[in-house]
């Protein structure tokens, strides 16, 4: 059917190959045995296709005993940082559950302690996701029992044992998921966990549609929560920029993570390439600093999140756990800020100041306005809305014309309090007013006068005193100290 | 100054007759109307039946005097025959069909349904409009009903019918009894993400096409696991599309898709439909390798035992037709010295004015897109004009701005209205123009998807009285029934001859086709010999996916997509020991990643999938958007086109309505055009420089040696400026600048030189190149018909000397810098190359042929039935006969001297 029958393919391919004006590349596969690595940390021969690799790093001095011959041990160079994250830096067992916890809600079960998590890190020939991405080294770390970060890499030396080595990440990778550890990923969510979900599918290690080795599992990425803390604090939210910011470390030698998929490709068509054998070494070492990296990032951010550093914290760790639903948690972490604005509950606070309007407020201005209507935004959703109004009321007293306190507190005046004459009052006053609610006050108040602005604010401080006093058992707000 | 560049040459051959003297003098009385006999088309259009109609029109065409009517085919009408639905239809099913089409399905459906459920892959070959997408639907809706899981994937060659075919599809599954859904979606480019996600995991039958499955699904067929493992059909719809070099392509990407679905374990049933072609089962076959043999099914006396025992074919068709009237229609000649006959264009408006004159809604297929917005225009024009009292509107060729010549600028020349140019009842005409804009439409590639749905369902409802269509409308969207087709020019084989013609005469009523050659080889052979149009078989539809040019980008597709070697699913089609080489040759080459596994070698592709590069259809660039003031898109044109139809200064029709070109934004890929009433179209002048390199016969490429061979040429086209020529009369009336990038094409090559001796009558250089012109044209159509492909996937120059070195293409014939070129070829050169980036092979097959296809297309030139060359031998270049002196003799000649022309030194490779 097809084709001129007198020439075979190979015929064809030939004359091809005579008319082709680029030449062969010189390069040249090599069939023979890999290359070694330092046997002493390998647990699978050469033969296997892959490389599995044990690094253990003692939390006591952070230096990882295991790390290859070619790294000298890390000391902080002065004003570069460190190389590798500090052993302190680096949570304990006990340390990164609560910091998960923090992080995110933890299954009813909670988290294993003695080993809470599996950390998890590929890396990989592309970035597209398509069928020639291949997950050729998988790091993966996790506490044992002495107290030291285990991190087992799987190098794939051979293409063909993608398979095999896959399986292998998956027996381990439940091993310790059954046993209560959670997933720890840096973008995990949308690159490393479904790029694994598919090549186990390809590879026919789980069947198409079944449920793999990260499926049902807790996995916390940590990549979402910590643009929340950091974003516009630092020229991007990478790992590399996160871990120089927060852990100080300065990596060297490391390969950026661009020429990744390059330099696998070259060693794997010229294995005994000296550049790209040290190349894949450098890769490896990439690996475990991004792991270890990832458990300082986790200890950061759960400490963060359970008790800020500054206000800033406080209002980003507050509307992390308010995006979460978690409002005990964001009113503990706004309220030292409160306090210090004057702003506490009595519970909260033992010294409350009568009057933090004209001094100097310790907190900058913006900080204090977003702080404060968190606060507010926890309160309404606690159904307290009283003590939600009075803090409105104190941001349309501080930042008059502030949209959503305005907004907010007019809602308030309107449906709650039916009060619409103040509510018209607040609402005009909005830089960004919603004609619509100005034009139904208007048709609600009819004849009526709307009050200043002023003086709908101190009706609100009634109201709230009123309300409290309902409320009874000494109420949640000081009032006085609140406009 | 303007040249005849023969491998760019759509914009010049929109109008043959454009630019030339002696056309021209044609063209300023060709008006179509002086081609009529008088008659009152108001009367006739309103009296009587279809059938009386289309006597009326028939009986006009024959006797009209534009035209020699060279043969009549009638064919009689024929009743349908029926069968029954297969027994073991799901009764939910069965209710649903007899419901929605009735208790007895034709009989040709009822077989093909039988042997699906027998288990057979299915062809099924039979008419437009005979019923093929239900031998489909009713399979796929049935495996569903019995199992959830079963999946089905459904491949259409355009975004279009795929849509088409799945509401068709949906309103067939709405039918079922209430609580039974089964999904059906399109995955394609213009899927949004949360519909593809939902494709993938919910729809039960997906429609795509072959571009989507090539680059969005098999390099990501991990995310299709779980319903390529329930891959139960995989349905090929229009599968004569699937031909020459697409269909290459495609039978490649099949063959990955079967690879895939075999990885995941399933192993789908074929069912295919196509339009009628030589070889349904063949074609078939060829696109899927991996169907198998089978033995156990008796063969008939001619059946092709590699082929017939793979599909079960069905190719009667059982469903009620009308009678058929089939006209082949030359223009007549005009002079009788030349043989130059009246411009076919011109004839295709005298008939399609019969048409709609004659009340019969038709279908006008042109072979450019160009001439669609002509005809399209001038037809509209014609009909607003009569409608608004006759004679009074008429817009002369020559009434108004004769004196105006040679106006450079579009904004400087009055606008001339459209519409009732001089008449008194202005709103009359007005409204007769806006019937006419309704009744008559245009329809080709590069209008919007919405304008073409428009279109479609303006011919369903009957609104659209006459569409002018390239072939875009040859495929099976649902128009409903048309009367009439004319065909403006063969359409290049019968099988679309057929195709075409099959769109008259829906639901079983009469029709008629009227054929109306122009003055290419092929037209005026087929006008010679109509027995080659209704004697023979369709042609055979030929695909070759072993080429190595396209099966090496495949393989290495394949690779990426699943490693080769070991105990890894083969590429089917191929056997075990030309798959090893063929990898062993690509790995070789630095594509694949060679692995030594237990003394196997295992192939594998990583990093970012070669699917991208890797263009089905040739060009990869991305169009051009033709945006209005207001930033609305109007049309979308291929990245080749746009230096040709979008430079500035540019008319751009869009049914036949002018937009000017304001500004191209050639990075940003758009151009901003503006509606204008402009009396005249723009047309692009262009050049080609060609080379050679590489050439295998290792001449030196010095000007003055001869050789052949072949090699990869670089082909450089540039556009110089545009002419703009005035409506009507198709006179020059200005030129202005283009300034755009020039266009570089890298593929392969054939090449055959000329010795200065060669041909003793030919002493002279001018002479001589023209001659060799001439040859080079007819060999370029020749060998198209050689090796089916389509003359479009094949360009030619004449170079000066040899290849090798950078020679400007000969061109035409005049202008003093023409006439330096040919007085400096001293041995001209015939260079054939493929017009698919990279080369297909196509050129490099024709000269493997050697002195055989030389001599075949000798025969063509001295076959032609002029007297001292015409275009059919000569080519459109006739000046050449005229300027020169070159006769038939001459061009038979060069070609005989170009086959004793031994090839190079080394042997001519494959």
């Amino acid at each position: 059917m097809s084709g001129p029958g007198r020439f075979g393919l190979r015929e064809r391919l030939a004359a091809r190959s005579r008319a082709s004006a680029t030449p062969a590349p010189s390069t040249e596969l090599s069939s023979s045995p890999l290359p070694s690595q330092e046997r002493s940390l390998e647990s699978s021969s050469p033969a296997a296709g892959y490389v599995v690799r044990d690094t253990r790093v003692p939390r006591a001095d952070g230096i990882p005993t295991g790390a290859p011959a070619a790294t000298p041990p890390p000391k902080p160079i002065p004003g570069r940082g460190r190389p590798c994250p500090a052993a302190a830096a680096l949570p304990g067992p006990a340390s990164l559950a609560d910091d998960l916890a923090a992080v995110a809600p933890v299954p009813r079960a909670g988290l294993c302690r003695q080993t809470p998590a599996v950390l998890l890190d590929l890396e990989t020939t592309g970035l597209s996701r398509d069928a020639g991405c291949v997950p050729f080294l998988v790091g993966l770390a996790w506490h044992d029992s002495s107290d030291a970060i285990v991190v087992r890499q799987w190098t794939l030396q051979s293409l063909s044992a993608e398979a095999a080595m896959l399986a292998d990440v998956a027996r381990c990778l439940e091993a310790h998921t059954r046993a209560g550890a959670a997933i720890v990923t840096f973008n995990g969510a949308s690159f490393d966990l479904p790029l694994l979900r598919l090549r186990w599918v390809r590879t026919r290690v789980v069947r198409p549609g079944a449920a793999s080795a990260v499926d049902r599992v807790p996995h916390f990425d940590l990549l979402h929560p910590a643009r929340r803390m950091w974003k516009g604090r630092g020229p991007d939210c990478r790992l590399v920029t996160l871990e120089r910011l927060l852990l100080s470390v300065e990596r060297q030698g490391d390969v950026p993570g661009a020429e990744i998929p390059m330099w696998y490709e070259r060693w794997l068509r010229a294995p005994h390439d000296p550049a790209a054998t040290a190349a894949l070494r450098r890769i490896e070492r990439h690996n475990r600093l991004d792991l270890l990296s990832l458990l300082g990032l986790a200890g950061q951010l759960g400490a963060r999140l359970r008790a800020p550093g500054d206000a800033e914290d406080a209002v980003r760790a507050a509307e992390h756990h308010l995006r979460r639903e978690r409002l005990d948690q964001a009113l503990a972490v706004v309220g030292p800020s409160l306090t210090r604005l004057g702003l506490a509950s009595p519970e909260a606070s033992a010294s409350p100041d009568s009057d933090s309007r004209g001094g100097p407020s310790p907190l900058a201005r913006g900080v204090a306005r977003r702080i404060v209507l968190v606060a507010a935004e926890v309160h309404r959703r606690l159904g307290e809305h009283e003590r939600a109004a009075a803090l409105w009321a104190w941001v349309c007293d501080q930042h008059v014309g502030e949209p959503e306190a305005h907004d907010r507190l007019a809602k308030f005046l309107e449906h709650r309090q039916r009060d619409p004459a103040a509510a018209l009052a607040v609402a005009a006053a909005s830089a960004d007013p919603c004609a619509r609610r100005l034009a139904r006050l208007r048709r609600k108040l009819g004849a009526g006068v709307s009050p200043p602005l002023a003086s709908a604010l101190r009706g609100v401080r009634g109201v709230a005193a009123a309300g409290a006093n309902r409320g009874g058992a000494a109420g949640r707000t000081n009032l006085d100290s609140l406009v | 100054m303007i040249e005849q560049i023969p491998s760019f040459s759509r914009a010049r051959t929109l109008l043959p007759g454009a630019g030339k003297g002696r056309e021209n003098a044609l063209a300023g009385t060709g008006e179509a109307e002086v081609l009529l006999s008088p008659v009152a088309p108001t009367e006739l259009a309103r009296s009587g039946s279809t059938e009386a109609r289309l006597d009326a029109a028939e009986q006009r065409v024959l006797a009209c005097e534009a035209v020699d009517v060279v043969h009549v085919q009638r064919t009689g009408a024929r009743s349908g025959s029926f069968g029954d639905w297969p027994d073991q239809l799901d009764p939910r099913l069965l209710a649903a069909l007899n419901e929605r089409i009735g208790p007895r399905p034709y009989a040709h459906q009822a077989r093909a349904l039988a042997s699906v459920f027998a288990g057979r892959d299915v062809v099924l070959s039979t008419s437009t409009a005979s019923g093929k997408s239900l031998c489909f639907q009713v399979p796929v809706l049935d495996a569903v009903l019995h199992d959830d899981r079963s999946r089905a994937l459904m491949m259409f060659p355009t975004k279009a019918l795929a849509r088409d075919q799945v509401e068709s599809m949906r309103s067939l599954a709405a039918a079922l009894p209430g609580g039974t859904t089964v999904g059906v979606a399109t995955y394609d480019g213009d899927t949004p993400p949360d519909q593809r996600r939902a494709a993938r995991a919910r729809a039960h039958a997906v429609a795509t096409n072959p571009d989507m499955l090539h680059r969005g699904v098999l390099p990501h067929h991990e995310r299709w696991a779980e319903f390529l493992s329930g891959l139960r059909y995989i349905v090929l719809d229009e599968l004569h599309v699937y031909r020459g070099l697409f269909g290459s392509h495609v039978a490649n990407v099949l063959r990955r898709l079967w690879r895939v679905c075999a990885h995941y374990g399933s192993a789908p049933q074929v069912i295919a439909c196509s339009a009628t072609i030589g070889n349904p089962d063949g074609l078939a076959a060829g696109l899927c390798p991996f169907v198998p043999a089978r033995a156990d099914e008796p063969l008939g006396a001619d059946d092709d035992p590699d082929t017939r025992a793979r599909f079960a074919l069905v190719d009667e068709d059982t469903a009620p037709a009308g009678a058929k009237t089939f006209i082949v229609a030359n223009p007549r000649v005009v002079d009788e010295t030349t043989g130059v006959r009246r411009d076919y264009l011109k004839v295709t408006r005298a008939i399609s004015t019969i048409m709609m004159q004659s009340g019969v809604t038709t279908l006008a297929f042109c072979r450019t897109r160009k001439a669609v917005e002509l005809l399209t225009r001038y037809l509209r024009e014609e009909k607003t004009r009569t409608d608004s009292g006759g004679l009074a509107g008429a817009v002369g060729p020559k009434s108004k701005h004769g004196t105006d010549d040679g106006s450079p600028k579009a904004g400087s020349r009055p606008p001339l209205r459209l519409v009732g140019g001089a008449t008194s009842g202005r709103t009359a005409s007005t409204a007769s123009a806006g019937s006419a804009e309704r009744a008559i439409r245009g329809y080709r590639g590069g209008y919007l998807p919405e304008r073409r749905r428009e279109v479609e369902q303006a011919l369903r409802e009957g609104e659209a009285q006459l569409v002018a269509s390239t072939n875009a409308l040859e495929l099976g969207m649902d128009i409903g029934g048309v009367d009439a087709v004319v065909l403006s020019g063969y359409p290049g084989t019968r099988a679309a001859t057929m195709q075409r013609s099959g769109r008259a005469g829906r639901r079983g009523r009469p029709s008629l086709s009227v054929l109306v050659m122009s003055s290419a080889p092929l037209d005026q052979f087929v006008a010679g010999e109509t027995g080659f149009l209704f004697e023979r078989a369709p042609e055979l539809a030929r695909i070759d996916p072993d080429n190595p040019e396209i099966l090496v980008p495949h393989l290495r597709c394949a690779a990426h997509e699943l490693p080769f070697g070991g105990d890894a699913v083969g590429l089917p089609g191929l056997d075990a020991a030309e798959q090893d080489a063929a990898l062993a040759y690509v790995a070789e080459q630095g594509g694949l990643l060679r692995e030594e596994v237990d003394g196997h070698a295992r192939y594998h592709a990583i990093g970012p999938s070669p699917a991208q590069e890797v263009d089905l259809r040739g060009g990869i660039e991305e169009n051009f958007t033709v945006l209005s003031p207001a930033g609305d898109v109007l049309a979308q044109v291929d990245f080749k086109d746009a230096p040709l139809y979008l430079h500035e200064g540019a008319i751009y029709a869009i049914e036949g309505r002018p937009h000017e070109v304001r500004a191209l934004d050639w990075d940003g890929r758009k151009a901003n055009v503006r509606a204008v009433a402009a009396d005249y179209y723009t047309e692009a002048i262009s050049k080609t420089r060609v080379r050679v390199v590489d050439p295998s016969s290792e001449l030196e490429p010095q000007a003055h040696t001869v050789g052949s061979g072949v090699g990869y040429a670089q082909v450089l086209r540039h556009v110089p400026g545009f002419k703009k020529i005035r409506l009507h009369t198709h006179e020059n009336i200005g030129f202005g600048p283009i300034n755009l990038p020039d266009l570089e094409l890298q593929t392969t090559a054939a090449f055959w030189g000329l010795r200065t001796d060669a041909v003793t009558e030919l002493t002279q250089p001018q002479a001589r190149a023209a001659a060799t012109l001439a040859a080079a044209h007819a060999m370029h159509h020749v060998a198209a018909m050689t090796m089916m492909c389509d003359v479009g996937d094949l360009g030619h120059a004449v170079l000066p000397g040899h290849p090798g070195a950078w020679g400007m293409a000969i061109g035409a014939t005049r202008g003093a810098g023409a006439l330096a070129e040919m007085d400096a070829s001293a041995v001209p050169h015939v260079v054939l190359y493929d017009q698919a980036p990279g080369g297909a092979g196509l050129s490099v097959q024709a000269f493997t042929l050697g002195a055989a296809f030389l001599r075949r297309v000798e025969a063509v030139v001295v076959g032609c039935g002029c007297k001292t060359g015409c275009p059919t031998c000569m080519g459109p270049q006739s000046d050449a006969a005229e300027s020169y002196g070159v006769e038939r003799a001459h061009v038979a000649a060069v070609l005989r001297a170009l086959a004793s022309e031994p090839p190079g030194p080394s042997e001519a490779p494959v």
